[in-house]
């Protein structure tokens, strides 16, 4: 008999567990954790015998095998220290086993077919989660069988195994409060990979992981899914966060989404925001559905035409940069009628002396608001241009449309045609 | 006042949105196996199962009911509640028992393909093979969603039953009384019946596609209330369209002295309103529920198997990406169509046999239902009620002793 210090939970789940002379207690039927530290520690186990539960701290817990997986459970103590668990308390069998996990390296939603613990300083601690076809195995309790006859066909069962710092558990048991502090390993993610997730996640999970992300988070997530996700998590949150939300969303999208809505809820939130926000997602949510207008965002850097350089570049370095950024500068004239745009790379490699509109490389092209989408995409692909400055009638500069943004709209469109 | 109307429609929209999966997932249940149980019991037995049909229908109004209420509650699918709550051993035996039945509706529904394209003189060898590549071929490219309505549309050939029924000019008083007087003579031939009959009404496959179908749907508990109607109108009528079957198959065939013997017997119900041309609409009609079944079941069994053990599973996978997923899918539509192909096989044995399978495996699934709705763990509030446990459990009761006098009937008879 060797100890173990590292093993699969199923190995020694429903099996006998004995006290220190050696006689049957009864079955080991669950562990429960401590989520205080880092990783989270068993502290008590379950004892099942009959109908009677007890449940006793883990402390002197030892398991041994004699190679064959034959496993000897033992509580090496004279004095069973008997522990009060609350229904609340965080069971692996119960709330972990067979539920579901996110695995941030992954980048996947996956099932929990076993868990490794292991004794770490004395205390046993969950190590690694058992995601494979051979954690089922195991479960079946048909491992080696199949092991030998995955090897006469020449195949191999590896475990595949998710270590604890790349889990993130999504039990129903895992209050809030958890997935609040400690546990929130999904911020990590990148928000297309986290809006994935959400997605393929039930209900009552995708309401939890969304509400737990900040603002600035959930914004982006939020740009990121799928309209029908959009509408059903943005119903679950109150007005007040939900206004929030979309305040930082790019005008454009939210105002897509708040044309979806009934329009007593988007007038409520649309109340809430900063006037200078709410009129911009106003103005976008006038434009018909597959015009440029619909889908400029305000996000651009614009200057009067005749600034000189090196004025232009002290100010750049004042402006308050945001991601959508792109690399194009806007030029206007006092009326905020449009001059034209130009490289940034060409502004600041250019002489500080000269003024913005004695540039060579001004470009003037544009599309109006009311223009359909198609034509926006002919002229950027034409001109190999990144981003379109967008013009009302009166050749005013109302915003700016981007590549991507009439990608993501032509494709939807096409989709939804087939 | 622009308002106020918009937000009618709104409702109306969304109303129509979630009526749906109740009414496809029964209608879709009148399969070929359907067709061919409910026909031969009406030409056999004439009325005399008409109680039981009365009976069942509240039975899988209830039944169906507990899927939609879990699947708006948890949001998640059944196979996924069965592992979550029943860990591997007991989800592998349900995931044994699901594909089991599962296996052997897609062999009737290739039985179905085989007999209808045989009444316009197709043989099996031909039509059974290029069917289920063709099946095979839509689904995986993607195109199926596009063809599926019209596979439904041949469905609705169905309802000519219900005028058939009615120009057969059947004793209604008989019809009545039948149903509300129930009869169960102790013979090894009628409980079989009466298990088929069930089997195909209470389908295991169902309450898996169903429960997934109003997931899907992401609705809000609070529009709960819409889906339950959708539920308990999809059984009253597709089990109403069984009804008329066996009541026309009783008026024409059973007063006749004919016993359903092919596909071209079934057909003859239908004669009243269709004279001479009963075989073209009874060929196309089952040809149609056939194709939509051969389609819809495999893909689902694949579904609900990979969802159990959280193999990664979608129809626009690579088989790389997905090869448990694809592999049952594609396992189960050769296999059945070879099973069809064995020379001198009576395709309607296969069509009723399979569905008498079913029956008995249907309490199984309910178990495993029944425990879960009634957890308030996962349901919260949303727990059966008294009234729901009573007859769910009564159903499970009445199909399991059905088997047990049947195994002991054939024992000792």
């Amino acid at each position: 008999m060797k100890k173990s210090n590292s093993l699969f939970f199923s190995k020694i789940l429903y099996k006998n567990i004995s006290d220190v002379t050696g006689s049957i207690i009864g079955k080991l039927s669950d562990l429960i954790l401590d989520f205080s530290s880092t990783i989270p520690m068993v502290k008590a186990i379950e004892i099942k015998n009959g109908k009677r539960k007890l449940y006793v701290s883990s402390d002197n817990l030892e398991i041994h095998h004699d190679g064959n997986s034959n496993y000897l459970i033992k509580l090496n103590t004279k004095t069973l220290s008997v522990m009060a668990i609350s229904y609340d308390d965080f069971f692996v069998a119960r709330d972990f086993l067979d539920k579901q996990i996110v695995d941030i390296n992954g980048k996947k939603v996956e099932r929990v077919n076993d868990v490794m613990i292991g004794l770490i300083r004395g205390d046993w601690k969950i190590v690694a989660v058992d995601i494979g076809l051979r954690g089922i195995l195991r479960r079946l309790g048909i491992e080696y069988p199949a092991i030998l006859f995955a090897g006469t066909i020449k195949k191999e069962f590896r475990n595949k195994l998710v270590y604890w710092e790349n889990v993130q558990p999504l039990s129903e048991r895992i209050s809030s409060l958890q997935l609040f502090t400690s546990m929130n390993r999904l911020t990590t993610m990148h928000a297309a990979d986290i809006a994935d997730i959400i997605e393929e996640l039930d209900k009552q999970n995708q309401i939890k992981i969304f509400h737990s992300l900040d603002n600035e988070k959930a914004a982006q997530v939020l740009e990121e899914m799928e309209e029908d996700f959009q509408l059903s998590l943005l119903e679950t949150l109150p007005d007040e966060k939900a206004s929030n939300i979309l305040e930082i969303m790019p005008a454009d999208e939210a105002a897509d989404i708040l044309e979806e809505i009934t329009n007593e809820r988007a007038e409520r939130l649309l109340v809430q925001m900063e006037s200078e926000n709410s009129t911009d997602i106003r103005e976008l949510m006038e434009y018909d559905e597959k015009t440029a207008g619909s889908l400029m965002t305000k996000d651009y850097i614009s200057f009067v035409a005749n600034m000189r350089i090196g004025m232009v570049l002290e100010e750049l370095k004042k402006l308050d940069i945001k991601e959508s950024f792109s690399q194009y500068i806007y030029l206007t004239n006092e009326k905020d009628i449009f001059v034209g745009f130009v490289n940034l790379l060409d502004v600041v490699v250019a002489d500080p002396n000269l003024k913005l509109n004695e540039l060579a490389s001004i470009s003037k092209i544009s599309v109006y608001d009311e223009n359909k989408i198609d034509k926006a995409m002919d002229l950027s692909r034409k001109y190999n241009l990144l981003e379109l400055p967008v013009l009302d009638e009166n050749q005013e500069l109302v915003g700016v449309v981007s590549l991507n943004d009439l990608l993501e709209e032509y494709i939807r469109l096409r989709r939804s045609v087939a | 006042m622009k308002n106020a109307a918009n937000k009618k429609f709104r409702n109306l929209f969304l109303i129509m949105s979630i009526i749906g999966p109740g009414l496809i997932t029964v209608n879709a249940g009148n399969d070929a196996g359907g067709i061919a149980t409910y026909a031969s019991i009406g030409a056999k037995y004439g009325y005399k199962m008409l109680w039981g049909l009365v009976l069942i229908t509240f039975s899988l109004a209830i039944i169906q009911e507990m899927n939609a209420r879990m699947a708006v509650v948890t949001g998640k699918g059944l196979s996924d509640l069965i592992r979550e709550k029943f860990g591997v051993k007991w989800t592998f035996f349900a995931m044994f028992i699901l594909f089991i039945a599962n296996f052997g509706v897609v062999v009737a529904d290739f039985a179905g393909v085989a007999s209808s394209m045989e009444l316009f003189g197709v043989s099996k060898y031909i039509s059974v093979p290029i069917v289920a590549v063709g099946v095979w071929l839509l689904v995986i490219k993607g195109s199926y969603a596009k063809v599926e309505k019209v596979f439904l549309a041949f469905t609705f050939v169905f309802f000519g039953y219900i005028i058939s029924a009615f120009m057969a000019k059947p004793d209604w008083g008989e019809v009545f009384t039948s149903m509300a007087t129930p009869t169960l003579p102790l013979e090894t031939g009628f409980i079989l019946a009466f298990i088929g009959m069930i089997g195909t009404t209470i389908t295991p496959y169902m309450q898996f596609y169903l429960q997934s179908s109003i997931v899907d749907k992401k609705m809000n508990i609070k529009d709960y209330k819409y889906e339950k109607l959708d539920v308990y109108l999809g059984a009253f009528w597709g089990n109403a369209v069984s009804f008329f079957i066996i009541v026309s198959t009783a008026a024409t065939l059973y007063k006749s002295g004919i016993i359903v013997e092919s596909a071209s017997d079934a057909a003859m119900a239908l004669k009243p309103l269709a004279g001479q041309y009963a075989f073209i609409l009874f060929g196309g009609g089952l040809f149609g529920a056939s194709v939509l079944a051969a389609a819809i079941i495999p893909l689902s069994t694949s579904y609900a198997i990979c969802e159990a053990f959280g193999w990664e599973s979608g129809v626009d996978s690579s088989y790389k990406e997905a090869p448990a997923f694809l592999g049952i899918y594609t396992f189960i539509i050769a296999l059945s169509s070879i099973v069809v192909l064995i020379p001198r096989l009576s395709l309607m044995g296969i069509l009723i046999a399979t569905q008498q399978i079913a029956g008995m495996l249907s309490p199984i699934i309910l178990i495993f239902m029944i425990i879960l709705v009634n957890d308030k763990r996962i349901m919260g509030t949303y727990v059966n009620t008294k009234i729901q446990n009573i007859i769910s459990i009564t159903t499970v009761v009445f199909i399991v002793s059905l088997s047990v006098i049947l195994v002991l009937s054939s024992l000792f008879l």
